[in-house]
C-alpha cells in the first residue's frame, strides 16, 4: 500500500528522490510533480452514471513501491576492495574544465560496452540551456561523449528504468549516480518479487559517485543565475568542493566563478538531511575526487564486478591508475557524513516510540532511547 | 521630575494613545498618558473583532496595555483629567492634571474582584457594554482592564451616598477600599501635547426616525459589537434584547445619520467595513441567520477591504441591499417593518427584521470643545480638531499634535499610523538630541549559576482567590519536599510591596539560583518577579512562574481537592521547568547610527526629515534624476487651495537644507545583507539613461524605509484609449485644466477604469474618486457651461471630502452609477459617446462626450518583487508590499528594522502619504534613538556537536533568521540571535534536533511531562496540554477570569508557539501514560510567528496518522486553535476533550505497567 510509503517516507521528508518507486510502480500512479521533492500519486476516479467515484490506486497493488524505497532499509558500510586513483587516458574538451571525474566515469562505461559487459547505461545529464538535469540513457561511446557531464543536481534517475528494459530493450545495463540511487538500485537487483524481475535481471553494474549531498534546480536558478548573474547556458561544468566548501562555477569562456557553500545548502534537497552514505557503500564501484591528487579521482571496488569493470577499463588503455590514495580524507567525508546517524536514529526512535504506544517492553527502551538521543552534551 | 521639552503628555488611552506613548517612550521620552475612563483601551477594547482580517481585537490589544503599564517611561494616569493647561514662556506647557476618586487603593487591589461579587448595589447600566448589561457599584471595567484596579462608581454606591452598605471594605482582603478617598490635583511639566481623545457614537434625537430608543430591537453598532464579543453582556450570542431569541434576521442600516444634510454631512468611513464585519461574525454565530445590508455606497478603500467585501457579498446569507430605509414600523411581537426602495423593480418593498443595527456617525468625543479652549486649538467646522497647515496631524497651536477619531472619523490602522506620526512630529521637537543613557537602566545585572540549584519556592494565596479553594499550606509545604527546593513558603499577596522584598532578601540570605512563583498568571506577572529577582542579582531567566489562579482554583471552584492536587503537580512540574533553566543576558546588538530611505517621494522625504530631525545620517535613494515622486506629475491641487506640487517642493527645500541627509538620485539597491541596527546595503548608481553602471558603493545603516511608491496603470486598450482620441487619463486631464482659457466642453469621467476588478486588479484606487470629483468642480469654476458627468459605481468622498461630493452635486455634475456586470462603452461613430446602464434610473443612456477621462487605478511598481525578494519582506497577492499588521503595525515589515511608508503599500492620498512617510520615520527612529538593539534571549540555539549543515532549519524559519556558516571546514547552521523570535519552528524541523530554544529545551519540556504524569492515582484520567502563550494559554487566562469551570485533569505546558512542540514530545507523553495530549494554538493567520501553528499541524496531523497505523488510539492527540477571547471556549474543549477521553479509557500504557526496569531508568532527562 502506498499509503505507507507517503507516512513515513514522504511525509518525514525521507524521500531521496531517486525515482525507483515511480519507475516499479505497476500501476503506473506515481509521478513526481513539478517543484515537489517527493512523487505523488495520480487520482483515479471512476464515473458511474453521473458521479464520479475516487478509486483508492493502490487497489490490489503488489506494493514495489515499498519493497524497492532505499529509506525503509537498513544499510551497511559496503567492502572495499582496492582503492585506487584513476585517470583517463583521453583528454576531452570538458576535462579542459577540469571535469576529470567525467572523464573516468566515461572511459569505464565507453569499456564496459566496447566489451560488450554493458549494453546500456543510465547517467545524469542536464539540459544544456537550462542547467535542467535529467536522466540519459546511453548506448554508445559518442553518446556517452555528447553528455554535459556529471553534476549535483537532483532528477529521479531510475524514472528512465523504464525506458531502458521495456522501450530500449537493453538487458545489461550500469546505472551511474549517487548513493541513495545505489541503495535503490540494489533494493529492485535484489528483490525477489516477480513483477520486479525485469528490472532486477537488466541491472549489471551499479557506479556510485561520492556524494555530499544533491540540490534541487532552484540552485541554479536561485543562486548561480540570480546571485552570481550567470546565465545557465554560459556554464560549462559546476563542481562543488568539500574541502574548500565552495560551489565552482566555470563558464564555456574558461572563467572560474566561485561562492561560498553556506550560500547554497538550504538548496539541498529534504531527504539528504538523513543520509549518510557519503562514499556510495552500495554501489559496485564509487568513484569521486576525495582521496585523490589534482588530475586524479578515486575509484573504490567493492566486488569483484566492480573489481572487473576497473581492470577492464585498465588493459583496453582507457584509464590508467596509481596506487597513491589519502585514505584519511575518505574516513574524514565519510565520517562527517555520519553525522547524519543521529537523524536515522531519531526516525527509528520515532517508529520504536510508535512501537511503544502498545507494546509494553519497546515502551521501555523507547523512553530510555530518547533519553539518550535528546540529552545535550553541550 | 524630567526635564520639560523632552517630556509628553498623551491625552486618551485609546489605541492612538497607546500607540504614540509607547513610540515615544521608546524613542526616549517621558510620557504621561491621560485617561478619563478607569481602564485604558478605549473603544478598540470594547470590539469584538477588527476587518479585515478578523482578528480578536482585545487579543491584540492587550499585550499593548500592559507594555503601557510596564514601560518605566509611561506614567499612566487613569480616571484623570486634564484640567487646565498653561502656556510657558520657553514653549513648554504646565498641565494641571485632575485624578478622581477611585475610592480604591490601586497600591493595594489585586483585581481580584471579590468586591465586585458581594456590593449589593447592582443593575447599573453598564457603559462598556453599551448599556446591554448591568455592573455593580464597585467594578473593573472588562477582563483585561490595565491597570487592573477595581474602581467604586460614586453615584450609586449606598457607603457613599448614604453611609449604609461597607461590605466591600469588610470583604476585601488586601484592605484596599478607601471610601475617603479624594479628588487629587497635581501638575506636570511638558514640551509637547498629543490629542487623541477619540470618538463618541451620535446617540441623539436623529435616530429616532430608525426607531432607536423606542423599539426594543434597534441597537447601535457598539451595543451590536459587544453582543457579538465572546465576553459580552451575552457571552458571545446573538439575541433579540426584547425576547433573548436569535434573530433570523439581521439588518444593519448605514449611514444612519452620517452624509445626511439632517445630521452629520461627513462620511464616518468605517460603517462599511466593520458593518461587514459584523455580518460575517453574524453568520459565524447563528450560520442560518440572514444579514441585510442597507447601503448607499460601498466605502471600502483600504488594502485588502474591497476583497473582504467581495468574500462576504459571496456569502449567501449576506444581502447588500443598494438603499437606505425609509420608515421603519414595529409589529406585535417587536420585529421590524423596514422599508426601502428596491432597485431592481423600482417598488418600495417591505422587509421583516428580527434585529436592526444601526451605523450612527462618528462624533467628537464628549468634552473635545473644552479641551481645545484649555489647548488653544481650532476645531473644524464639524468639531473634530482642526489639522495643520501641513496637512498632517498637527493642530493650529504650536506644540499640540492630534491623532486617531479626535481629527475625524478613522479606522485603527490609519490611527496607529497617526499616532506614530505624532511622536514623530514630538520627537522633531524636541531637539538634535540622542539619548542612549537612558537606556543602560535596561541592562541586566549580572547573573548567578552555581552547579547544583537552590530552589526557592512562594505560592500565593492571593487573599482567598487562591486560598479559598486550594491548600495553599498544603502545596507550600508539599513544595518544600522537593528535590533542590531550599525555601518555600506561602505568601497572602506575593505581588505586593512588601512580598517582593521578602523575595530579594532571601534571594541574598539563602542564596537562592532558582524562584519558582505559584500565583496568578504568567502572563501578567511573569515580568514583574523577574525584575524583582533581577534587583536582587539573579537573572531573570531564571524565573519560573506557574498559574495557581487562573489555571487552578478559579476554574475548579467546586473540587477544591482536585484544585490542590494540580496545584501541587503544576509546582512540581514548574520546580522541575525552572532547575534546569539557563541564566542568560538580554542580546545586545550595535546600531549604526544612520537610516536609509527608499524612495524620494513626498512619503520617503517625510519619514527622511523625521529622522534627520533627532541628528542622525539618512540617505535618501531615488532612482530618478529628482525628488518629489508621482506627485511633481499631478496638478491637483484641492479646493482649499493646497498644492500637492509646492507641497513636495517645500519637502525638498526641507529635504536640502538638512545637512545630514545625504540625496542620492539615480541611484538604486543592488542587494542588502544584516539585520536591524547594522544592515549593509550595496547601492547601484546608474547613469541617466539607467543603461550604464557608474559603480557600486556599500552603506551601512541601522534602519531602512521603503517608500518606493506606486506607479500609474497605462491603460491602453481600456475604453478605447490609445486608438480613439478624446479618451484621456486625469493626468493627461488635469494638464488641460491648468490651462487659463478651458473652452466648454463634455466631459466623462469613467471611474473604476481597471481597478476593483472580479479577477486581477480587485482592489480600489482609493484616490480616483476624490481626483474625479476635484477635477469636474474645477471644470465647472473654470467653464460654468461645460458639462460634466461621473460614471461611478461607488462614490468615495471618505470622511470630511464628502463635502466635495455635495458641491459637485450642486454644481451640476451628473453622477451616474453603472454596474461591475454592464461597464460604459465607448464609441467613436458620428462623434464620441459613452453608452452606459443608469443602475438608478434603470435606463439606457447615450452621452456625447468631447473628452473621456479614466480613473485609472494606482499599480504595483515593476521592481516591487525585486526589491522584496532583496529585504526578504513579503508582497500581498496585488503586489504591494505588506506590512507586519494591517492594524496594528501599519508601517512596521515583519523583519525588524525595515519599514514601509506611502503608496508602496498601498494606493493613498497625498495627506495619508505624509503622515505614513512620518510614522515610518518614527518607528525607524527607536533603534537609533536607543542606540543599541536589545532583543529577548528566548531564541534558538544550535549544538555544533549535532549540527550537519542539511540546512532543513533555513526552510523552516519565517524570519529568515537562520544561515550557515563554515566552521572547521564543516557547514553548520547559525542563528541570527537578533532575528530570531525564540518559536521553535526551526527546532522541530532539525532531523537531528540539534537545536534548541533558550529556556524552552527538550529537557524543560520532557521534565514537565514527567511531572505531570507521575503518580497518577487508580482510576483517574490525565493528560497535558501544550498551550501557546499569545492565543491558547491567554484563553485560559480569560476562562480563569470569567470562571468559567472545567476538569482538572488536563496539565497545562506554556510553550511560546506550538511551533516548539515537538512529535516526539506528544509520543514521550503518551508513552509516560498521558490519557490525551492537546495541543492549542492561535487560529490559523493569527499566528503571532507567522506560520509556526500551521507547521505544527502538518507534523501531528502525520503523527497522528502514524499513530492510528500503529493500533493506537489517534484522538487522544488533538489540536485545537483558541483565540484570547475565548474563555468559554477553551473550557468547552477542556471538558469535551475530557470527556472523550473518558470514553476512551485509561491510556493502555498505564494499565500494562512496564517492569522489564526499575523507574530510575525512565525517569527523563535531568
Amino acid at each position: 500500500m502506498s499509503k505507507e510509503i507517503e507516512t513515513y517516507v514522504w511525509d518525514l521528508g525521507k524521500c531521496t528522490g531517486c525515482g525507483a518507486c515511480t519507475a516499479c510502480c505497476n500501476k503506473g500512479i506515481l509521478f513526481f510533480p513539478d517543484g515537489e521533492q517527493h512523487p505523488t500519486h495520480r487520482r483515479i476516479a471512476k464515473r458511474v452514471g453521473l458521479t464520479t467515484h475516487d478509486l483508492d490506486p493502490c487497489f490490489s497493488c503488489e506494493s514495489f513501491c515499498l519493497e524497492v524505497c532505499p529509506t525503509l532499509r537498513e544499510w551497511t558500510d559496503g567492502k572495499m576492495l582496492t582503492v585506487v586513483s584513476a585517470r583517463s587516458t583521453m583528454t576531452s574538451a570538458r576535462s579542459r574544465h577540469g571535469d576529470l571525474l567525467s572523464d573516468v566515469l566515461n572511459q569505464l562505461i565507453v569499456a564496459a560496452l566496447e566489451s560488450d559487459f554493458i549494453d546500456g547505461a543510465i547517467i545524469t545529464d542536464v539540459d544544456r540551456w537550462t542547467w535542467k538535469p535529467f536522466a540519459r540513457v546511453v548506448t554508445s561511446a559518442e553518446e556517452i561523449y555528447d553528455c554535459a557531464g556529471h553534476q549535483f543536481i537532483w532528477s529521479p534517475t531510475l524514472e528512465s528504468l523504464n525506458d531502458v528494459v521495456h522501450t530500449k530493450s537493453l538487458r545489461k545495463i550500469a546505472i551511474v549516480g549517487a548513493p541513495c540511487v545505489m541503495n535503490a538500485a540494489r533494493c529492485i537487483q535484489r528483490s525477489t518479487m516477480k513483477g520486479l524481475e525485469v528490472y532486477s535481471k537488466s541491472i549489471r553494474i551499479l557506479i556510485g559517485r561520492f556524494c555530499a549531498g544533491v540540490c534541487t534546480h532552484d540552485l541554479v536558478s536561485e543562486v548561480i543565475e540570480k546571485e552570481m548573474g550567470i546565465s545557465p547556458r554560459n556554464i560549462a561544468m559546476m563542481d562543488r568542493s568539500t574541502a574548500d566548501k565552495l560551489l565552482t562555477v566555470t563558464l564555456r569562456d574558461g572563467t572560474v566563478r566561485d561562492i561560498s557553500l553556506a550560500s547554497t545548502q538550504k538548496y539541498l534537497r529534504k531527504g539528504c538531511a538523513r543520509c549518510t552514505d557519503y562514499l556510495a557503500e552500495s554501489a559496485d564501484l564509487s568513484i569521486g575526487y576525495t582521496g585523490s591528487r589534482y588530475g586524479y579521482c578515486t575509484v573504490i571496488t567493492r566486488n569483484p564486478a566492480g573489481e572487473s569493470l576497473l581492470m577492464r577499463g585498465v588493459q583496453t588503455g582507457h584509464l590508467e591508475i596509481t596506487k597513491s590514495v589519502d585514505t584519511n580524507q575518505l574516513y574524514l567525508g565519510k565520517r562527517n557524513k555520519q553525522r547524519r546517524k543521529r537523524s536515522q536514529q531519531f526516525d527509528e526512535e520515532l517508529l520504536l516510540m510508535l512501537q511503544g504506544l502498545t507494546d509494553p517492553a519497546k515502551r521501555v527502551e523507547a523512553l530510555r532511547r530518547y533519553t539518550e538521543l535528546s540529552r545535550r552534551q553541550s | 521630575m524630567t526635564d520639560a521639552p523632552k517630556s509628553v503628555l498623551v491625552i486618551g488611552g485609546g489605541i492612538a494613545g497607546i500607540s504614540s506613548a509607547l513610540d515615544l517612550a521608546d524613542q526616549g521620552h517621558d510620557v504621561f498618558l491621560v485617561e478619563r475612563n478607569p481602564s485604558i483601551g478605549g473603544r478598540m477594547a470594547q470590539l469584538d473583532k477588527t476587518f479585515p482580517t478578523l482578528d480578536c481585537a482585545i487579543c491584540i490589544l492587550a499585550p499593548k496595555m500592559v507594555e503601557v503599564s510596564r514601560h518605566p517611561r509611561i506614567h499612566l494616569h487613569t480616571f484623570s483629567e486634564v484640567a487646565a493647561v498653561e502656556h510657558c514662556q520657553d514653549d513648554s506647557f504646565r498641565v494641571t492634571i485632575r485624578k478622581k476618586p477611585r475610592y480604591v487603593n490601586s497600591e493595594k487591589c489585586t483585581g481580584c474582584g471579590i468586591c465586585i461579587e458581594v456590593c449589593p448595589s447592582r443593575h447599573i447600566s453598564d457603559d462598556f457594554n453599551e448599556g446591554l448589561g448591568d455592573r455593580a457599584a464597585i467594578y473593573i471595567t472588562f477582563p483585561q482592564a490595565v491597570p487592573r484596579v477595581a474602581t467604586i462608581d460614586e453615584t450609586y454606591c449606598l457607603k457613599l451616598m448614604e453611609n449604609k452598605c461597607g461590605i466591600c471594605k469588610k470583604k476585601c482582603p488586601t484592605d484596599a477600599i478607601d471610601y475617603k478617598d479624594e479628588e487629587e490635583e497635581f501638575i506636570v511639566n511638558v514640551g509637547s501635547i498629543i490629542v487623541a481623545t477619540g470618538f463618541d457614537l451620535y446617540k441623539s434625537d436623529y435616530l429616532k426616525r430608525y426607531g432607536y430608543g423606542t423599539f426594543r430591537n434597534v441597537i447601535s453598532s457598539m451595543q451590536y459589537e459587544r453582543m457579538l464579543n465572546a465576553s459580552g453582556p451575552t457571552k458571545g450570542q446573538v439575541l433579540r434584547p426584547s425576547d433573548g431569541k436569535p434573530p433570523a434576521r439581521v439588518g444593519v442600516v448605514l449611514c444612519a445619520g452620517s452624509r445626511s444634510q439632517w445630521c452629520k454631512e461627513y462620511c464616518s468611513k468605517v460603517c462599511c467595513m466593520y458593518s461587514t464585519k459584523e455580518a460575517v461574525l453574524t453568520k459565524e454565530h447563528i450560520p442560518e441567520a440572514e444579514v441585510l445590508i442597507f447601503y448607499n455606497d460601498l466605502r471600502t478603500i483600504n488594502k485588502g477591504h474591497e476583497e473582504f467585501i467581495r468574500r462576504s457579498s459571496e456569502n449567501s446569507g449576506i444581502q447588500f441591499v443598494c438603499g437606505l430605509p425609509g420608515d421603519i414600523e414595529q409589529d406585535e411581537d417587536e420585529s421590524l417593518r423596514v422599508k426601502h426602495h428596491d432597485r431592481q423593480t423600482d417598488r418600495v418593498l417591505t422587509e421583516t427584521i428580527d434585529l436592526l443595527v444601526l451605523s450612527p456617525p462618528i462624533v467628537p468625543s464628549e468634552g473635545t470643545e473644552e479641551l481645545a479652549r484649555m489647548l488653544d486649538v481650532e476645531l473644524d467646522q464639524y468639531g473634530f480638531v482642526k489639522v495643520g497647515a501641513d496637512g498632517s496631524v498637527s493642530t493650529t497651536a504650536r506644540g499640540v499634535f492630534v491623532c486617531g477619531c479626535a481629527k475625524g472619523p478613522d479606522d485603527i490602522s490609519n490611527t496607529v499610523t497617526e499616532a506614530t506620526a505624532a511622536a514623530a512630529m514630538v520627537a522633531g521637537r524636541s531637539g538634535l538630541d540622542s539619548c542612549p543613557e537612558e537606556v543602560e537602566k535596561m541592562q541586566e545585572t549580572p547573573s548567578s549559576e552555581t552547579e547544583s540549584p537552590s530552589i526557592g519556592i512562594y505560592v500565593c494565596s492571593c487573599g482567598m482567590n487562591i486560598g479559598a479553594i486550594v491548600d495553599v499550606d498544603g502545596v507550600a509545604e508539599f513544595a518544600g519536599t522537593l528535590p533542590d527546593v531550599v525555601h518555600a513558603e506561602k505568601c497572602m499577596y506575593a505581588c505586593s510591596q512588601d512580598n517582593q522584598r521578602l523575595i530579594q532578601e532571601q534571594i541574598k540570605e539563602k542564596k537562592l539560583t532558582r524562584v519558582l512563583i505559584a500565583a496568578c498568571s504568567p502572563r501578567s506577572h511573569l515580568k514583574l518577579f523577574q525584575d524583582t529577582c533581577r534587583h536582587a542579582g539573579l537573572n531573570p531567566n531564571l524565573v519560573g512562574f506557574v498559574s495557581i489562579r487562573e489555571l487552578d482554583s478559579w476554574v475548579h471552584q467546586h473540587e477544591p481537592d482536585k484544585a490542590t492536587e494540580k496545584a501541587k503537580i503544576l509546582v512540581r512540574m514548574g520546580t522541575s521547568n525552572v532547575r534546569l533553566s539557563k541564566p542568560k543576558e538580554q542580546i545586545l546588538g550595535s546600531v549604526t547610527p544612520a537610516a536609509m530611505v527608499f524612495g524620494g517621494g513626498i512619503a520617503g522625504m517625510s519619514a527622511a526629515i523625521a529622522i534627520a530631525s533627532k541628528g542622525f545620517k539618512v540617505y535618501l535613494v531615488e532612482k530618478s534624476r529628482d525628488l518629489g515622486g508621482t506627485v511633481r506629475d499631478r496638478h491637483l491641487r484641492d479646493l482649499d487651495g493646497n498644492d500637492p506640487e509646492k507641497l513636495a517642493k517645500h519637502l525638498e527645500d526641507l529635504i536640502r537644507s538638512k545637512k545630514n541627509i545625504e540625496i542620492l538620485t539615480t541611484t538604486v539597491p543592488a542587494g542588502v545583507t544584516g539585520s536591524v541596527g547594522r544592515f549593509a546595503v550595496k547601492l547601484s548608481r546608474r547613469g541617466v539613461d539607467f543603461g550604464s553602471s557608474l559603480g557600486d558603493s556599500i552603506v551601512d545603516v541601522a534602519t531602512i524605509v521603503v517608500a518606493t511608491g506606486a506607479q500609474d496603470l497605462s491603460p491602453i486598450g481600456l475604453f478605447g484609449y490609445g486608438s480613439e482620441k478624446g479618451v484621456i487619463t486625469q493626468a493627461e486631464f488635469q494638464k488641460m485644466l491648468e490651462l487659463d482659457e478651458v473652452n466648454p466642453m463634455n466631459v466623462v469621467e469613467i471611474l473604476c477604469a481597471g481597478s476593483r476588478e472580479k479577477d486581477g486588479r480587485t482592489y480600489c484606487s482609493q484616490i480616483c474618486c476624490e481626483t474625479a470629483i476635484r477635477d469636474v468642480i474645477r471644470l465647472k469654476e473654470k467653464s460654468p457651461e461645460s458639462r460634466a458627468y461621473v460614471l461611478y459605481r461607488d462614490i468615495r468622498t471618505l470622511g470630511v471630502l464628502e463635502k466635495y461630493y455635495k458641491l459637485a452635486g450642486e454644481l451640476g455634475v451628473s453622477f451616474v452609477r453603472y454596474g461591475e456586470e454592464e461597464l460604459p462603452k465607448v464609441d467613436s461613430v458620428g462623434g464620441l459617446s459613452v453608452k452606459v446602464h443608469d443602475l438608478t434610473s434603470d435606463d439606457d443612456l447615450l452621452i456625447r462626450a468631447d473628452f473621456i477621462v479614466l480613473a485609472t487605478p494606482l499599480v504595483p511598481n515593476d521592481d516591487n518583487k525585486t526589491l522584496s525578494e532583496m529585504l526578504k519582506v513579503p508582497l500581498s497577492g496585488d503586489g504591494f508590499f505588506m506590512e507586519a499588521h494591517p492594524k496594528l503595525r501599519p508601517v512596521d515589515f515583519s523583519v525588524d528594522g525595515i519599514f514601509v511608508a506611502g503608496t508602496a503599500q498601498g494606493p493613498k492620498g497625498i495627506e495619508e502619504s505624509i503622515i505614513q512617510g512620518y510614522a515610518a520615520g518614527s518607528r525607524a527612529l527607536v533603534p537609533l534613538m536607543k542606540g543599541k538593539v536589545v532583543c529577548e534571549p528566548i531564541v534558538a540555539a544550535v549544538d555544533e556537536n549535532f549540527c550537519t549543515g542539511c540546512a532543513r532549519c533555513i526552510e523552516a524559519c519565517a524570519y529568515g533568521a537562520m544561515g550557515m556558516s563554515i566552521s572547521e571546514g564543516r557547514l553548520l547552521a547559525e542563528v541570527n540571535q537578533l532575528i530570531c523570535k525564540g518559536c521553535g519552528a526551526c527546532s522541530t524541523a532539525c532531523p537531528c534536533r540539534a537545536i534548541t530554544v533558550f529556556n524552552f529545551s527538550s529537557d524543560q519540556m520532557t521534565a514537565q511531562i514527567d511531572e505531570a504524569l507521575a503518580d497518577i492515582p487508580r482510576g483517574e484520567m490525565r493528560g497535558v496540554a501544550f498551550l501557546c502563550n499569545w492565543c491558547a494559554y491567554a484563553g485560559a487566562d480569560n476562562a480563569g477570569i470569567s470562571r468559567y469551570q472545567y476538569p482538572s485533569e488536563i496539565m497545562p505546558i506554556r510553550v511560546m508557539c506550538t511551533g516548539r512542540v515537538d512529535p516526539f514530545h506528544v509520543l514521550y507523553a503518551l508513552l509516560k501514560g498521558a490519557d490525551g495530549v492537546l495541543i492549542g494554538g492561535c487560529h490559523p493567520g493569527d499566528c503571532h510567528y507567522i506560520t509556526g501553528n500551521q507547521l505544527m499541524k502538518v507534523k501531528i496531523d502525520s503523527l497522528t496518522e502514524m499513530i492510528k497505523d500503529y493500533g493506537f488510539e489517534p484522538e487522544r492527540v488533538r489540536v485545537v486553535w483558541i483565540s484570547a477571547a475565548e474563555g468559554k471556549r477553551f473550557s468547552d474543549i477542556m471538558r469535551s476533550f475530557g470527556e472523550d477521553l473518558r470514553r476512551l479509557g485509561p491510556n493502555p500504557a498505564r494499565l500494562q505497567p512496564a517492569s522489564i526496569s526499575g523507574p530510575e531508568d525512565v525517569k527523563g532527562v535531568v
